[in-house]
């Protein structure tokens, strides 16, 4: 048994003690104002970081790229009172998008980003082209170290 | 929205395979409902539904995702942002939650590069707590 299989079962143990203990809690104790106001905040502040960490992080970087627009376009389906289907979809819709058309440029033309020693960003020829399932750089990256830097922009 | 606790009332087998089940998609149906016979009926409708198919796609997951390829090329990558955006969008009415809101992404988006993934996002429970204490 390797390591990850320890790991999971180990977490899925854990999982369920946890939600069976949460059935066998009297509900005289569970009576707290207190309680109630906290926990009905948990799935507000998990679900918003989640969204921040879906949508600007890549690993351990925070980057802008197309995931920014998709939200931005479920934010706005939702202003006006879209249907859940049609916010996710669109979402999904705008990002692809983006994506695909960026992605498309960049393939067909075997140009990359470069960033110059000014600090901007241009289009040069690049010697690889990108095949199969590798990512498209961010648009902007960024980043904690200059090595780092340095690392995610010679792709 | 009203806060309301899962309670089934059940014991012996019943609260194990309940506790198995338990997760947001079936609280959530459950907690919404009336009386004590919908709420059962939609915790094991919702729990049972999930888990069946959620194992059924994991296991097809497993065995073809490599066919779709980049899940960026699908808008996959946004379409999951997305969706907890449509999730947390009903709970956020007054400006205070907003704030909180404002306050979760911020503390997480902070936390990103300096700690382990999965770190971030659970650290911000602790805003739960400091903005729930006081009423």
């Amino acid at each position: 048994m390797t390591a990850i299989w320890i790991a999971v079962i180990g977490s899925s143990l854990t999982a369920f003690l946890n939600k069976y203990i949460g059935h066998s809690v009297p509900e005289k104790w569970l009576d707290r104002p207190r309680f109630k106001r906290i926990n009905t905040l948990v799935p507000i502040v998990l679900l918003s970081a989640l969204v921040g960490i879906q949508t600007f992080a890549q690993g351990n970087k925070l980057v802008i790229d197309q995931r920014v627009a998709g939200v931005a376009v479920a934010l706005i389906a939702l202003k006006f009172k879209a249907p859940f289907p049609v916010v996710v979809i669109s979402a999904a819709i705008t990002s692809a998008g983006i994506y695909n058309l960026l992605y498309r440029t960049f393939k067909d033309s075997s140009f990359s980003f470069s960033e110059e020693s000014d600090g901007s960003v241009k289009w040069v020829p690049s010697e690889k082209i990108i095949t199969g399932i590798e990512r498209m750089p961010p648009l902007i990256s960024i980043t904690l170290s200059e090595a780092e830097a340095s690392a995610s922009t010679s792709m | 929205m009203e806060f309301r606790w899962l309670l089934l009332k059940v014991t012996g087998i019943k609260r194990i395979l309940s506790a198995q089940i338990t997760i947001d998609e079936s609280t959530a149906v459950a907690t919404l409902q009336e009386n004590d016979s919908d709420r059962r009926r939609g915790f094991y409708a919702t729990g049972i539904g999930v888990y069946v198919f959620w194992n059924l796609f994991t296991y097809l997951g497993a065995l073809g995702a490599s066919a779709i390829g980049d899940p960026a090329a699908w808008g996959l990558d946004a379409a999951v942002p997305a969706a907890f955006c449509g999730l947390v969008w009903p709970r956020i009415k007054k400006k205070r939650e907003f704030l909180i809101t404002a306050a979760a992404i911020a503390l997480a988006l902070l936390l990103t590069p300096i700690a382990p993934a999965g770190v971030p996002i659970i650290t911000t429970v602790i805003l739960a707590v400091i903005f729930g204490w006081k009423k």
